[in-house]
């Protein structure tokens, strides 16, 4: 059925893609770790940014409902200093933006007020709504509390001033800092943070405790 | 659900149209778009192509997923598209015939389409780890293609009108054609904020 | 050689003679600095494919050329790709999907076609060159014109002030079609002129 000619190029092409497979495997191998380094790096440079004083950060382990359904709450990360809370960081996804999808990194404090926001992805109007990732919109959050409202125009307390010509972009980010800080509140009422220490702390007896046995059990067979 | 795919599919034919909007599919919005006839031809070729490619690719996914070398993605992709629109050929040409005389033509261009690759790469990344993934990414391809095929056809139809009018000498041929491209995606540019 | 080199910055310049990769040139210009990373993710594809297929235009069989070709380059836009993540993530960042679409760039596989599989690895790497250079020029031309109009700045630095009001509608998508537009007509003007002045002389 297949001639020799046919069979010739058949193994010319497969010898080809398969020494380019062996080739791409290798780069792969070599920049798969700074590729994973680098992402990990933005994320912890995002949570730094947008709650400064925490000096680590632990992913929280519940999960949370929005009662806005435009919002999704993707993660919960609990800062800490000392091994005290200091603050929560919020990453919410709205998906009422201009252009699809966008994505907010909230930062509050034990306050429950917010300390900084972050757009990690939004796919908004360059010029327009993509403006929102500027000081001049993403500032009018500092200390914000409780439920806020987008006004166009000169704000008042609690009300955010949208973005000119870009309201939608402006009501996506407000409903993903609104969802953040009902889910930190909720955090920060069930103790969940303060139980995440407790645990940790608690691991880290244990781990000691048997430690110290292993050490005694060792040197016992010394004798 | 069903209101899901509605939204998906109204998505990726007026908001984010795939010429107009996210530039992909550009050499054949220029090329082919002469005559409405050919502009129509096309379009339905690339539809046909699109969602076959997105339905081949989603089990292509899986199994680079499966083997944990999702980095050999672009390269296996751009095989399957390549493999695929060859077989639609022969395929068209031996069973029925009277499409393939129609399309014929333009089918070994779509390869080269990087609307084909940009809307498999697009599923990936927007539905990868959605449930119904398979389903949301062949209405995607689809409708992608079938805003291609709007756009290339309103094209096709304002070039029509433009071989028979004044033009000044320095404007004749590709400016005035790019000129028009960017009236005709003003015009696009009000369906974004369209909301559900 | 110079010849080679020259040719495709000037008079087959891939963007603006041939209107070839079309796609990123309008997709990405949005900025002056995103139109020097195509440009040059670009160039380094074309250079390293172009050689590669030259080396090997005798051991490619003729008939499934084009798939092999494909290969070739598929390959060489994941390792850049990949590199771009490692060691530039923020390029990688702003062109986004446009760096696998590299692959269906004409403009690769058409100097593959046309030139790497008739001529030698030199000659076809300076083919490369040229080509690369005048491809990244001409996004970075319409890239510093979008980001000046639309936006107020170059390479990020503002240049007006605040009191500028930039025209938005520059880095949207129909500023885009715009840009080339006048840029080609532009061109058409000059090289008229030229002929012109030729036939005066």
């Amino acid at each position: 059925m297949f001639g020799k000619e046919t069979i010739v190029v058949a193994i010319k092409l497969f010898v080809i893609t398969a020494i380019a497979a062996l080739c791409l495997a290798f780069v792969n191998k070599v920049t798969a770790p700074i590729i994973a380094e680098n992402s990990e790096k933005a994320q912890t440079e995002a949570l730094r940014g947008v709650l400064s004083d925490a000096g680590e950060f632990k992913k929280s382990a519940t999960t949370f409902e929005s009662s806005d359904n435009s919002v999704t709450i993707d993660s919960v990360n609990i800062g800490f200093s000392n091994s005290e809370v200091v603050g929560y960081a919020v990453t919410v996804t709205s998906n009422a933006g201009y252009g699809g999808d966008v994505k907010v990194m909230v930062g509050i404090d034990k306050d429950l007020a917010v300390t900084d926001i972050e757009i990690l992805e939004s796919s908004e109007t360059a010029g327009l709504g993509a403006n929102a990732s500027k000081p001049k919109f993403k500032d009018q959050f500092e200390g914000a509390k409780g439920n806020l409202s987008v006004v166009k125009g000169v704000a008042q307390n609690g009300e955010i001033s949208a973005i000119a010509s870009a309201t939608i972009t402006s009501k996506a980010v407000t409903s993903c800092v609104n969802a953040a800080l009902v889910a930190a509140g909720e955090l920060e009422k069930s103790d969940a943070a303060e139980n995440a220490v407790q645990t940790e702390k608690k691991l880290e007896e244990i781990k000691q405790e048997t430690e110290k046995q292993i050490g005694n059990m060792t040197e016992g067979e010394g004798e | 659900m069903l209101r899901e795919f509605v939204i998906i599919s109204i998505g990726a034919i007026l908001i984010q149209n795939f010429v107009l909007v996210q530039f992909l599919g550009i050499c054949p919005f220029l090329g082919v778009s002469k005559k409405v006839e050919t502009a129509l031809g096309m379009g339905f070729a690339v539809v046909f192509v699109m969602a076959c490619a997105s339905a081949i690719t989603w089990a292509v996914q899986q199994l680079l997923v499966l083997f944990h070398i999702e980095y050999l993605q672009t390269i296996a992709f751009i095989l399957v598209i390549a493999v695929l629109v060859q077989f639609v050929e022969m395929f068209l040409q031996k069973s029925i015939p009277a499409l393939y005389n129609s399309l014929g033509i333009y089918l070994p261009l779509i390869t080269t389409n990087c609307a084909v690759l940009g809307v498999a790469i697009v599923n990936i990344t927007k539905f990868g780890g959605a449930e119904l993934s398979f389903l949301k990414s062949l209405v995607y391809g689809t409708s992608a293609g079938l805003g291609f095929t709007l756009a290339i056809v309103l094209f096709a139809g304002v070039r029509e009108r433009l071989e028979s009018s004044d033009i000044p000498e320095f404007l004749k041929g590709m400016p005035i054609t790019l000129i028009t491209a960017s009236l005709l995606s003003i015009a696009f540019m009000g369906f974004s904020g369209l909301s559900f | 050689m110079k010849k080679t080199f020259l040719n495709g910055i000037f008079k087959e310049n891939p963007t603006f003679a041939l209107f070839l990769g079309m796609c990123p040139t309008l997709a990405v210009t949005t900025a002056a600095f995103n139109g020097v990373g195509m440009g040059l993710s670009t160039m380094a594809v074309l250079i390293c494919s172009n050689i590669f297929i030259s080396l090997l235009r005798k051991f490619i069989p003729e008939k499934v050329r084009i798939a092999a070709y494909v290969v070739v380059i598929a390959s060489f836009v994941t390792v850049v790709e990949m590199a771009l993540k490692a060691y530039a993530p923020a390029v990688s960042e702003s062109l986004g999907l446009y760096i696998p679409l590299i692959v269906v760039n004409c403009i690769i596989l058409g100097r593959a076609e046309a030139f790497a599989s008739k001529n030698g690895a030199l000659a076809s790497a300076v083919d490369g060159l040229g080509m690369g250079l005048g491809f990244t020029l001409a996004l970075t031309l319409i890239g510093s014109v979008r980001e000046i109009l639309g936006a107020g700045t170059f390479f990020g630095i503002s240049l007006f002030g605040e009191s500028f009001q930039p025209v938005t509608i520059m880095i949207l998508p129909p500023g885009a079609f715009l840009t080339l537009g006048i840029i080609v007509m532009v061109i058409n003007i000059i090289s008229a002129k030229k002929k012109g002045a030729d036939k005066v002389a």
